[in-house]
């Protein structure tokens, strides 16, 4: 049944109201079965004035109903069912997706390897004592993490994880990491290795693959060579002896860029200007990978001659929520909403890690300049988990997808707005007290 | 069509007039007979009017100019000896008011932090290499000057460059008092900043000042004759604007001091020298104060902010005064920093990036502009009479690179000619 | 006419022979090839760019008026006056601009916004870049690579590498020249064996072919001919023993410097040597010497005259923002200029940024003159590429255009293109028009045409009379009408010789 809403989620506000009243329907039937009654507390119900969803939507009126720290049903004015607990907000308090942080090194160590390191994972950096400083985040809104591991060069593959502090400290790692890898992170700008060692992985891949079908050959030919002999039992014995073929163990540095190839993975570019975006290009060749893009934006940065190349590829590009000045005029220039309007997919971050307080305050500037509201806040939630893979849980606030959620003391984009509280995975994780 | 410089020397006259005193001295020379050279077009670049003759004839005596027209409506008088250079172009010589070149390189002193008494002529050597292949490049006065390492480096001398006795060189000592403005006077002693210069400057400005004015009232009410001080002397020839104070300068917050503290507090008079990249902001003040804005060697201000404000557009600093309304723009190369026969490419550079020359600005900024600028007018510059024959013969317009000049006259006498001389540049 | 001759002149009287005698290369029709790019469309769309009606300097000797151009992709398809255009081109009007072959760096320092190899490092966007294409650079060389400014792309532009053995012959090394000369000997030495084996090896199969190992490598390229042998020299007593050297095993050097090259020119000459001059070097010979020394502003043109090809090289190789301009990698042809100012013939002096490093590259085949099937590396001017206030207006590189100065900030407000028609003004003599600009009304009451009651100035008294000094000029100097015929026709490019 919940599967029901899933897929109808709430486009417009009378077809909201006819999913509201059959949910109303559902969730009476709900209430009365036994099973669910039994855990009347995992149930609960959020009403607030102002609710974006992060997928493009703005509610007014916004009923939330919460179920097992899963999102069960998002409307406007839905009637809620005596029994089930109401979390009643403030009138001018607003309630937007917990935020998505898709490129982040908070609360890990700073320093790495500057080579052809793809083997290489965050999540083998992550650890308990780690953790506290991680879960951290929760504070500035993020809910979902994707870590990166240090270095230049290539130094190898985020993990996404969920920030919420609370359950249990002994399954604590496996429950908060949501995807163990997602990107291959590659940086390309500024120095030429980057283009190099992208073109290594690939070789490092072919490689493997060329010992592998080797190996493979060699396999098939003894077995070729086993199958003619006419005595069975000394075939039985040799086929024995050779067993089941055995792959090659995967090369550490090739498999990455397997994992590219087969889409496991995605692979994010870090570049500062235009002709990185070409030699990025230029390296991928003919290989067809999923990838990112992230540009650290500066004074320096011309991403605007290829602003339309980049929208035309469908990336998402992952930069900070600033108004640069162009270096030859030192006119301002808004590059974020200038790919925006060029067509290409955004995603901002933080300008620091150690600026995240002022993560919304940033992109509030940049709406003030031009910048689309919800354009905005996808750029915030749904677009990074997008690129984390994990839109299917994390990202905006729709049915079946876990409760993680901010609320505001106003609009989002205002300069004095507060977060009150966030909601991880249902469970409060900050702000207690305030609601 | 002969490819070099055909200097007919039509001296049939010559045996008319007998051998008398002048038959040693080449026509033109103080002593000789009157020279005419018959010229395709004469660039005589006068402060005002027309500045170029089609078809000219100059008529050159006792080392002046005595006579330019057009050859339809004046002949060369009898007894002249006549000079058709044929298609060459006559042209003054240039004027650098910013060089370094004249003699050893001892020109940084830095006794103390402003040296007004120094004086540069000890460091001249007459006909020195680097002036011999300046007058091939056709430059032929230079402001010999002190360097920029204190903030008044000392006197500097108008020198011509072609003599080979200092005498015959020197036309006005002192030629300037030299103030320098950069960053180069800001490591004298420990180090120092614009404030304390422009401190210490105006306390020598005017105790120069008052020590001029004693002399000036000794002069004029007579009484006790005042005490000498050679370290202020040269404020006596600045008071009555004999002389000048050429200020090496060049970002526009500087040149703004030059002319603010120089120009409107002490009155001297005063020109921008070394004038480069966006000094031309001070265009209304320059022409409000009169001052003379004489620019190089860095003459091209790039797009560099973000220490600059910017267009992103490349601006020459002839092109930003002469836009802005100013009417004396020469040019300069702080030879060595850029050698001193390429004056010319200093104005080729000027006029490339931006500066109009259809009223032969180029040129003028190389002649007639220098000249007035550093109170010469009445002595060179321009090729009009009574001014000393002091000209080139070039193939062609003067400020292009490509130009050759074929001959150099100073005071009516040759002292290059690729004729007789090996080509020097 | 007027315009044509003065043309003429501009490149010296040659060319009015080649103007109209010339076969010109005309595409009658053009014939689309479409079964090779047929695949390859969907990814690159073939390009096609047509300038029309602009002054051609080919640089082969022809020069053709209001000619056209036409581009195909990389190539130049046509050029003439009966070009058949097709539709998708991209038409650009220069008529009364000039177009001349892209000009090649023969040495460079961050034109390619990098300073890595180029297929790693180049930035075709940075400001580098763009300043190269704006002063009239389509090629330079970076390191050993030969790259073209194929600004906004980074595919296309490693053009081809260096082939320089760089060797060391100088009188300061006795000990270099004589191993140097050993070198010589067994390269040349195993080229005789290996040419006896060649023949021999027919008739006797068993022979076996002489062994390369302890052959100087460098050498042997050179003696081959696969390489050119380049030697940094200055002195004439290094330049004679380079010629002399050259000469003896037979191979054609290339000399960087040759500051003295003019002394010993006709040897240089007999060596088939190439200079790599800077036209303004400047060394005073030193003072104990009789003979003559040091550098001459006529180095360029003697070489050449003797047989050296020369190519004119900045004294800078780097784009130069300190202020000081006119000697950067940006003012080639200043620099070439003054290779004018030394006597060398303006066609040689634009040869020696164009052929004459193509052919020291050996890419002549491709680059240094506006030939059909060549590349297309062209640049337009609002005049004479010599002359100092001629801008590069639109660069095509690789068929491509690249640069338009109006549409980049730097240089746009230097006198702008003339917005209603598309010609520059007729070039000013630096101070003619003011004789139509008289301002003060007496002269414009006067006008300075010859009048009947402005009587020519008197003549003065010869000059045996005495004393008397002859009667003054008339205040203003009475001006001659500007005479078209005389006046313009040397303009500021004519250098009478």
């Amino acid at each position: 049944m919940l599967s029901l809403t899933l897929s109808l989620t709430p486009r417009t506000r009378s077809y909201c109201e006819w999913v509201g009243r059959l949910m109303m329907l559902t969730m009476l039937l709900m209430a009365a079965a036994p099973t669910m009654a039994a855990h009347p507390g995992d149930l609960l119900a959020i009403r607030a004035r102002h609710l974006m969803t992060g997928s493009g939507e703005t509610l007014e009126h916004a009923v939330l109903l919460l179920e097992d720290g899963k999102i069960v049903i998002v409307g406007e004015d839905l009637p809620i069912e005596r029994g089930i607990p109401v979390l009643e907000l403030d009138e001018d308090q607003w309630v937007v997706p917990g935020l998505v942080n898709c490129y982040t090194r908070y609360g890990m160590r700073a320093s790495g390897y500057s080579d052809l390191r793809p083997n290489m994972k965050a999540v083998d950096e992550l650890s308990l004592s780690r953790w506290s400083s991680i879960s951290g985040m929760v504070r500035f809104g993020v809910t979902t993490a994707g870590i990166y591991p240090a270095g230049r060069g290539i130094p190898g593959q985020a993990t996404v994880v969920c920030t919420s502090p609370g359950g249990s400290t002994s399954e604590l790692l496996s429950e908060l990491v949501m995807r163990e890898t997602a990107y291959l992170k590659a940086i390309v700008g500024n120095t030429s290795t980057g283009k190099r060692y992208l073109r290594d992985g690939f070789n490092e891949a072919d490689k493997w693959l060329e010992k592998e079908a080797k190996n493979r050959e060699k396999y098939d030919k003894d077995k070729e060579k086993i199958e003619k002999e006419k005595d069975k039992d000394k075939k039985k014995e040799k086929l024995a002896e050779l067993g089941e073929y055995k792959p090659l163990p995967p090369s550490a540095k090739g498999q990455a860029f397997l994992d590219l190839r087969a889409n496991k993975i995605s692979l994010l570019a870090s570049i500062n200007k235009s002709a990185d975006y070409l030699h990025f290009l230029d390296a991928l060749g003919e290989e067809e990978v999923d990838w990112d893009l992230r540009l650290p934006l500066s004074s320096e940065c011309d991403i605007y001659h290829v602003k339309d190349k980049i929208a035309e590829s469908g990336a998402r590009i992952i930069v900070e929520p600033m108004i640069t000045l162009q270096r030859a005029t030192l006119r301002q220039r808004n590059l974020p909403a200038e790919l925006q309007r060029a067509g290409a997919k955004l995603v901002l971050v933080p300008r620091r890690d150690s600026a995240m307080d002022d993560w919304f305050r940033d992109v509030g500037v940049m709406v003030g300049a031009g910048l689309d509201r919800d354009v905005a806040l996808r750029a915030m939630t749904l677009e990074p988990a997008d690129l984390l893979g994990v839109a299917d849980q994390v990202g905006s606030l729709e049915a079946g997808k876990e409760a993680n959620l901010i609320v505001l003391s106003g609009d989002p984009f205002e300069a004095n707005t507060k977060i009150v509280a966030v909601m991880a995975r249902g469970r409060i994780a900050y702000g207690e007290d305030e609601l | 069509m002969s490819c070099s410089l055909h200097i007919r020397l039509l001296t049939l006259a010559l045996l008319g007039m007998g051998l008398s005193a002048s038959a040693q001295t080449p026509a033109g020379e103080p002593g000789g007979v009157g020279l005419a050279i018959l010229t395709h077009k004469a660039l005589v670049v006068p402060l005002e009017g027309a500045q170029v003759i089609n078809n000219a004839i100059i008529l050159v005596r006792d080392g002046r100019i005595e006579a330019v027209g057009s050859q339809a409506k004046m002949v060369a008088p009898n007894g002249y000896e006549i000079m058709d250079v044929g298609s060459n172009w006559v042209c003054p010589g240039f004027i650098d008011l910013h060089s370094h070149i004249a003699g050893s390189f001892g020109l940084n002193d830095t006794v103390y932090q402003t040296n007004p008494g120094l004086r540069i002529t000890p460091a001249v050597i007459p006909g020195n290499p680097r002036l011999k292949l300046a007058v091939a490049g056709g430059v032929s006065t230079v402001l010999f000057i002190p360097g920029s390492g204190s903030n008044m480096g000392g006197q500097g001398v108008l020198l011509k460059v072609g003599a080979e006795k200092y005498e015959d060189m020197e036309i006005r000592n002192p030629g300037s008092l030299k103030i320098a403005q950069g960053d180069n006077p800001k490591r004298w002693g420990y180090g120092m900043g614009r404030i304390m210069m422009a401190w210490n400057l105006r306390q020598d400005l005017l105790r120069g000042k008052a020590y001029a004015a004693k002399w000036q009232a000794y002069e004029r009410d007579g009484g006790v004759e005042p005490q000498r001080d050679i370290r202020l002397d040269v404020f006596r020839d600045l008071a009555t604007r004999k002389t000048q104070i050429s200020t090496h300068t060049q970002y526009y917050r500087l040149v703004l001091t030059t002319i603010i503290m120089l120009a409107r507090e002490f009155g001297f008079a005063t020109y921008i020298d070394h004038g480069s990249f966006d000094s031309y902001l001070t265009t209304p003040l320059a022409i409000e104060e009169g001052v003379a804005a004489i620019l190089g060697p860095r003459q091209v201000m790039w797009p560099r902010p973000p220490t600059y404000d910017t267009d992103g557009q490349v601006h020459g600093s002839a092109w930003g005064f002469q836009k802005l309304g100013h009417k004396r723009i020469g040019f300069n190369t702080d030879a060595p920093v850029v050698p001193e026969e390429e004056l010319s490419l200093q104005a080729a550079m000027g006029v490339r990036y931006g500066m109009d020359d259809s009223h032969a600005d180029g040129i003028r900024g190389l002649t007639c502009i220098p000249a007035v600028t550093s109170g010469l007018e009445n002595k060179i510059g321009s090729i009009v009479q009574g001014l000393d024959a002091d000209f080139l013969i070039i193939t062609g317009d003067p400020v292009d690179p490509r130009t050759s000049v074929e001959a150099v006259y100073q005071k009516g006498r040759r002292i290059y000619d690729t004729h007789t001389n090996r080509r020097r540049w | 006419m007027q315009k044509l001759q003065k043309q003429i002149l501009g490149f010296g009287a040659l060319w009015s022979l080649f103007l109209f005698s010339f076969p010109v290369q005309t595409m009658a029709a053009v014939v689309l090839d479409d079964d090779d790019k047929a695949e390859e469309s969907e990814e690159e769309k073939e390009t096609w760019v047509y300038l029309e009606g602009g002054d051609v300097y080919t640089g082969t000797g022809a020069f053709l008026r209001g000619a056209g151009i036409l581009c195909h992709d990389e190539k130049i398809e046509a050029i003439g006056y009966d070009i058949v255009v097709p539709e998708e081109a991209e038409v650009l009007n220069i008529k009364g601009y000039s177009v001349y072959p892209g000009l090649i760096a023969l040495s460079s320092r961050g034109l390619f916004g990098g300073s890595g190899s180029l297929e790693y490092s180049v930035d075709p966007f940075s400001d580098n870049m763009l300043l190269a294409v704006a002063s009239g650079i389509t090629v330079a060389v970076q390191g050993d690579e030969v790259g073209r400014l194929n600004r906004g792309r980074i595919d296309g532009i490693v053009v081809g590498k260096q082939s320089f053995s760089t060797m060391s012959y100088s009188l300061s090394n006795p000990g270099g020249r004589k191993s140097l000369r050993i070198k010589f000997d067994g390269a040349e030495a195993y080229l005789r064996e290996l040419r006896t084996w060649e023949n021999e090896v027919k008739s006797n199969k068993d022979l076996k072919e002489p062994k390369k190992s302890g052959v100087d490598s460098n050498t042997l390229k050179v003696l081959q001919g696969t390489a050119r042998a380049m030697f940094r020299a200055d002195s004439q007593q290094d330049l004679l023993a380079i010629a002399q050297l050259a000469q003896r095993y037979g191979f054609r050097p290339v000399i960087q410097g040759c500051r003295e090259g003019w002394i010993v020119a006709a040897e240089l000459g007999r060596a088939g040597a190439t200079a790599i001059v800077q036209a303004r070097e400047r060394r005073n010979k030193s003072e104990n010497l009789v003979r003559p020394g040091g550098a001459s502003i006529e180095n360029a043109a003697i070489l050449h005259r003797h047989g050296v090809q020369v190519a004119v090289v900045p004294a800078s190789t780097g784009i130069s923002m300190g202020g000081i301009v006119g000697r950067d990698i940006m003012h080639m042809p200043v620099e070439a200029a003054f290779a004018v100012r030394g006597g060398l013939p303006e066609d040689v002096a634009i040869a020696s940024m164009t052929q004459v490093p193509a052919r020291l590259l050996g890419l002549e085949h491709r680059l240094g003159t506006i030939e059909v099937g060549k590349d297309a590396d062209l640049i337009i001017t609002d005049g004479d590429l010599l002359h100092y206030k001629t801008f590069v207006q639109w660069s095509v590189v690789g068929g491509r255009m690249v640069y338009d100065k109006e549409a980049e900030l730097y240089l746009a407000h230097i006198r702008p293109r003339p917005v209603e028609e598309i010609a520059p003004e007729e070039p000013v003599v630096p101070g003619e028009r003011d004789e139509e600009i008289i301002e003060t009304p007496e002269e414009e009451a006067d006008p300075p045409e010859e009048t009947p009651e402005d009587p020519p100035a008197e003549e003065p008294p010869p000059a045996d009379g005495g004393g008397d000094p002859p009667p003054p000029a008339p205040e203003d100097p009475p001006v001659d009408p500007p005479k078209e015929g005389s006046g313009k026709g040397d303009g500021s490019s004519a250098i009478h010789r």
